[in-house]
C-alpha cells in the first residue's frame, strides 16, 4: 500500500517534470530504483504504466517505449555486473548512455514513421536527459523509504 | 549467459518487436490503447495542478494588483477576444458573400459548432517528437481526430489524437502539418507546410501567375476536407519568383503566438464527413 502511494507520487511528479521539461523521461530513474529494491513484478507493472503514459502523451506510434525501457533494462543489468548500482558515477554514466540512446531511438522511430527529425532540438533534449537522469535518481533514491527496500540480490 | 543463446534471444526479440510494431502500425490497437490510458492519465494529473496553479496565480495577482481594475480589465480582454472572433468571422463572411452570391445553386456548407478548450501542456515526454499541445477535451465531449483547432487570432492546428478527456493537437508549425489555403484578396491557392517551431511556414504550389503579395492573409480554402473555409492561417512575409519552376516560393508567418496559447476553440462538425458528402452531392 505504501509502495503504491510512493510510486503514485513519483509518477505524478514525473508527469509534471515531463511537462516542464519536454522531451525528457523522468520515470527512467524510477526503473533503476525499482529494479534494485523491489520485486521484478513491481518493476514490470510500473514500467507498463510509464510506457503507456509515454506512448499516450507522445506523438509517435506505439513502439518507442519498448525499446527505450528495454535499453535501460539492458544498461542497468550489464552495468550491475561491472559497477555499483548505488553509486552516483554509475548513474551519471547511465545518464550519458540514455542521452545517446534517446537520440538514436528517436531517429529510428522518425525514420520508420517518415517524420521530420529536428536534430538541434533532439540533441538538446538528449543533453537534458543525460543531466536530469542522475539528478532525479539521486533525489528519488534518497527519498525512497527504507522499509520499502527488500534485500538486494547479489550480482551474479 | 551463453553467447549463442544471447544472439538467439536478441534476434528473436528483434523479430518479435518488429512484428508487434508493424502490426500496430497497420491496426493502431496499441497506439489507441496507450492514448486512452496514458494520455488521459496525464490529463488527470495535469488538470488539478493547472486549476490550482491558475487559482493561486489569479489570487496572488489580484491581491497584488488593484482588484477592481484588474477584474474590469479581464472582462474587457474577454470581450475583446469575443469581438475579435466575431469580427474575424464577419469579415470573411462579408468578403465571401459577394462571391457566393454569384454562384447560383451553391449549397450551404455543413455547419460547425465551437467549443472552448484549455491548453494543459505543450509537448510531454520523450516521444513528443511532433510539435503538439494537449487540450482538456476528448471524445467524451465530441472531439475527434482531425477536429480543427483555432484561437481568436487564427488557426492553431488539428486534433491528432483524441483520448477520452484529453486530446493532442498537431500544430500548424509541425513539419507533418498541411493546410490548404487561399489568399484573402488575390485568391491564390496553395498548401501551407509547417517547418518546425519558430520557423516560418512554407506555402507550396502557388502558381507563378497567381496574385499574392507580402502582408496578405492566407485563409483556409476548405479543399483539404479538414478545415472549414475562411479561417485565417498565416500572413505572407515573402514571395519569390524563381526561374525554371511552375510555382512561387512563399514564406508565411503563423498568426497565432503558439507558446502563449492558453485557451483554444475546437470546431466540431454538426454532421459527420460521410453525411457531408451527401450534402454536397
Amino acid at each position: 500500500m505504501l509502495a503504491t502511494l510512493w510510486w503514485t507520487i513519483f509518477t505524478i511528479c514525473g508527469v509534471w517534470g515531463q511537462t516542464l521539461v519536454p522531451g525528457v523521461d523522468f520515470f527512467a530513474p524510477g526503473m533503476a530504483i525499482s529494479l534494485r529494491w523491489q520485486r521484478p513484478m513491481a518493476t514490470i507493472a510500473l514500467t507498463l504504466i510509464w510506457m503507456a503514459i509515454q506512448e499516450g502523451a507522445g506523438g509517435l506510434a506505439f513502439g518507442y517505449g519498448i525499446l527505450w525501457y528495454g535499453v535501460l533494462f539492458a544498461l542497468l543489468t550489464v552495468g550491475r555486473w561491472l559497477l555499483d548500482p548505488g553509486s552516483m558515477q554509475f548513474q551519471a554514466l547511465l545518464g550519458v548512455g540514455l542521452g545517446l540512446a534517446h537520440f538514436f531511438l528517436l531517429y529510428l522511430m522518425a525514420v520508420l514513421e517518415v517524420r521530420a527529425f529536428p536534430v538541434g532540438r533532439v540533441a538538446i533534449e538528449c543533453l537534458l536527459q543525460a543531466l536530469v537522469y542522475p539528478a532525479v535518481w539521486y533525489l528519488a533514491a534518497n527519498l525512497f523509504p527504507e522499509w520499502l527496500k527488500r534485500d538486494e540480490e547479489p550480482a551474479s | 549467459m551463453n553467447p549463442k543463446r544471447l544472439v538467439i534471444f536478441l534476434v528473436a526479440g528483434l523479430f518479435l518487436y518488429l512484428s508487434l510494431y508493424t502490426w500496430n502500425l497497420r491496426t493502431g490497437y496499441l497506439t489507441r490503447l496507450s492514448t486512452y490510458t496514458g494520455l488521459d492519465s496525464v490529463g488527470l494529473v495535469l488538470r488539478p495542478g493547472k486549476w490550482v496553479g491558475n487559482k493561486t496565480g489569479n489570487f496572488m495577482e489580484r491581491y497584488v494588483d488593484l482588484v477592481g481594475l484588474k477584474q474590469e480589465n479581464e472582462a474587457l480582454i474577454e470581450e475583446n477576444k469575443s469581438l475579435r472572433l466575431e469580427n474575424m468571422t464577419l469579415r470573411e463572411r462579408a468578403e465571401a458573400t459577394s462571391r457566393v452570391e454569384k454562384l447560383l445553386g451553391f449549397p450551404e456548407p455543413p455547419g460547425w459548432r465551437r467549443e472552448g478548450a484549455r491548453v494543459i501542456a505543450q509537448r510531454v515526454g520523450p516521444t513528443a517528437l511532433l510539435e503538439t499541445i494537449l487540450v482538456d477535451r476528448g471524445k467524451m465531449s465530441g472531439a475527434v481526430e482531425d477536429t480543427p483547432v483555432l484561437c481568436t487570432e487564427g488557426t492553431v492546428g488539428r486534433i491528432f489524437r483524441a483520448g477520452m478527456s484529453v486530446s493532442t493537437v498537431l500544430l500548424l508549425v509541425d513539419p507533418s502539418s498541411r493546410i490548404a489555403v487561399v489568399g484573402s484578396t488575390g485568391r491564390a491557392t496553395g498548401i501551407v507546410y509547417g517547418m518546425g517551431a519558430s520557423e516560418p511556414l512554407r506555402v507550396k504550389y502557388v502558381g507563378m501567375n497567381s496574385q499574392l503579395d507580402p502582408g496578405e492573409i492566407l485563409v483556409t480554402s476548405g479543399m483539404d476536407g479538414v478545415y472549414p473555409k475562411g479561417l485565417p492561417v498565416a500572413k505572407v512575409i515573402s514571395v519569390r519568383r524563381g526561374e525554371g519552376t511552375l510555382f512561387m516560393d512563399v514564406d508565411a508567418q503563423p498568426l497565432v503566438d503558439i507558446p502563449r496559447l492558453e485557451e483554444v476553440l475546437l470546431l466540431k462538425r454538426a454532421a459527420q464527413p460521410e453525411d457531408t458528402r451527401e450534402l454536397w452531392e
